[in-house]
């Protein structure tokens, strides 16, 4: 079965990509079947990362239908075992998608024949944007230590999660409720906290059910970019306030370590943990695989609601 | 997982429920450093409404907690809901305060003297210190055969009086050459015989005399 991780973050700058290339890269040399996906349509760069001129075929092939299946249009790099699918430079129009194209590629994605699949997200909260991280119930957040990424990334999370919630109150059991609240949001802005308040007090069993399917939901933190004068606790401190403060499940695996090398590397187009395997950096990044593989016997799979969407 | 309103007091400071008062200090500064206004974790989290109504949560909890009355109240309260055990209260109620400057030498001193004032009001032991007191020379023989009948270990006047076990033992035993120079013996002795609630004035003549009793004797014999 395919393990899709999609990376987000709602800040541009961050990382996403270079984790997902790292991380690809890692899974990779241990001798996984990894494909990276670009979606972060409009602005796509990561065959840069991976020293790629001009991919010749990308997610536009697949929609245009110059090839049949998602996976032809995977190009090999310079790691065996990591492919990638770049996204659709040749038109310019495409940052917007059509809603039927965006199906397309989410059933296409479910269906890989890889071991693993990143998605590496656009910067934003863009619809698309969040119906892509839902893909999987395995979201990756990728932040820096610093109020205006932190700020975006809890913007992230609050938007995919209201955004999930509204997608389970669209089904059966819940469509009552889902009136009850047309009518109110009316009258303004309808809180997240409200919502589940309103579930709960009309029918608990709902509620719970709603948080059971709000619980199967687990999110993880990277730390991306950490200065040495940073507090390390402050990534721990984050999951454990959001442990308490959502329903849904949330994990911090790690701190990647501020390192001057990975601007050299992606200056020089090369993947960092290639160039320079045995810096504290690409330690930090092997723990976080670690973290990631072990555990991989015991997620939660939950990809029916996604279909919804 | 727990909703944040459905936190106990201790899950909020995340502090064990059977935690000290300086864990609990420790646990508040955390947990205001979490939610405070310019804390980096919660950046953008709540509104200033929702921060406001945490930490006025947070604050409730401490003084709560720090209160040892409202605590228990609030233990009881806990327990109750079975959301902690039972058997914490009870070992909490049980914690007194540790005395920091108390060193265990005077505790085990007012101990042991409280002891010994038990033995000697018994009619036996009276009758025997009458007798030593009533002698013109003291030996150590008489004063060991006291300390037995009372109970008294030499070790338990060491670790009172920090004389050496030896000393005492020399002593004891009249062995003259252990002895140490008068100076010091006259201020042993008088310790030593306030243990055994003797008149240590006459403790200290009725030894010296027995003492120059033997040396005499010793002195005579190695003459002849």
């Amino acid at each position: 079965m395919v393990q899709i991780y999609s990376i987000g973050g709602g800040k541009g700058g961050v990382g996403k990509s270079f984790i997902s290339v790292n991380l690809g890269a890692l899974l990779a040399i241990q001798g996984k079947k990894v494909v990276l996906i670009d979606l972060d349509l409009g602005s796509s760069n990561l065959h840069t990362f991976l020293g790629l001129r001009e991919p010749k075929v990308g997610l536009s092939s697949f929609l245009n239908k110059t090839v049949n299946r998602l996976e032809d249009s995977a190009l090999d790099t310079c790691i065996d075992g990591l492919s990638v699918i770049c996204s659709l430079n040749s038109s310019y129009a495409s940052a917007n998608l059509l809603h039927a194209q965006k199906l397309k590629i989410i059933r296409a994605i479910k269906n890989l024949p890889f071991d693993y699949v990143f998605l590496d997200l656009g910067a934003g909260t863009h619809i698309n944007t969040i119906d892509f991280f839902l893909v999987s119930n395995e979201g990756f957040f990728v932040f820096t230590p610093e109020p205006t990424s932190i700020e975006n990334t809890l913007r992230f999370i609050k938007t995919v999660y209201y955004r999930k919630l509204k997608s389970i109150l669209t089904q059966k059991p819940f469509n009552d409720i889902v009136k009850e609240l047309n009518q109110k949001s009316e009258s303004g802005v309808v809180k997240l906290d409200d919502i589940l308040y309103l579930v709960h007090s009309q029918n608990p069993d709902r509620g719970r059910l709603l948080q059971m399917e709000l619980e199967k939901f687990k999110f993880r933190f990277v730390l991306n970019c950490l200065h040495k004068q940073v507090n390390p606790a402050l990534g721990s401190n984050i999951e454990k306030v959001c442990n308490r403060h959502f329903y849904s499940k949330f994990q911090f695996l790690g701190n990647v370590s501020y390192d001057d090398r990975v601007y050299q590397s992606i200056c020089s187009k090369k993947i960092f943990v290639q160039k320079y395997p045995y810096t504290p950096a690409v330690t930090d990044l092997k723990l976080i695989v670690k973290r990631l593989t072990d555990e991989d016997s015991d997620l939660p799979h939950l990809r029916g609601y996604n279909e919804k969407i | 997982m727990k909703k944040f309103d459905s936190l106990n007091y201790y899950e909020l400071l995340d502090v064990p429920a059977a935690a000290t008062s300086l864990d609990i200090r420790h646990g508040y500064k955390n947990a205001l450093s979490l939610y405070h206004e310019e804390s980096l974790v919660t950046y953008d989290l709540f509104s200033d409404g929702e921060r406001a109504k945490i930490i006025e949560k947070i604050e409730e909890a401490f003084s709560t907690l720090i209160d040892k009355n409202l605590r228990a109240i609030y233990n009881k309260k806990l327990a109750e809901l079975g959301e902690i055990d039972g058997s914490v209260l009870e070992k909490d109620e049980k914690q007194g305060p540790i005395p920091i400057f108390n060193t265990r030498k005077k505790i085990y001193g007012d101990v042991f003297s409280e002891r010994i004032k038990q033995k000697i009001q018994t009619k036996e032991t009276q009758e025997l210190t009458a007798q030593i007191l009533i002698k013109d020379k003291i030996s150590g023989a008489d004063l060991k055969k006291l300390r037995t009948v009372l109970g008294v270990q030499l070790e338990d006047i060491f670790e009172v009086a920090r004389i050496q076990v030896a000393i005492l033992e020399a002593i004891e035993k009249d062995e003259l050459d252990k002895i140490p120079s008068n100076i010091y013996l006259k201020n042993f002795l008088k310790v030593y015989s306030k243990f055994l609630y003797l008149d240590s004035e006459k403790v200290v003549k009725g030894y010296l005399n027995n003492m120059d009793a033997h040396e005499k004797k010793i002195g005579t014999g190695s003459v002849e």
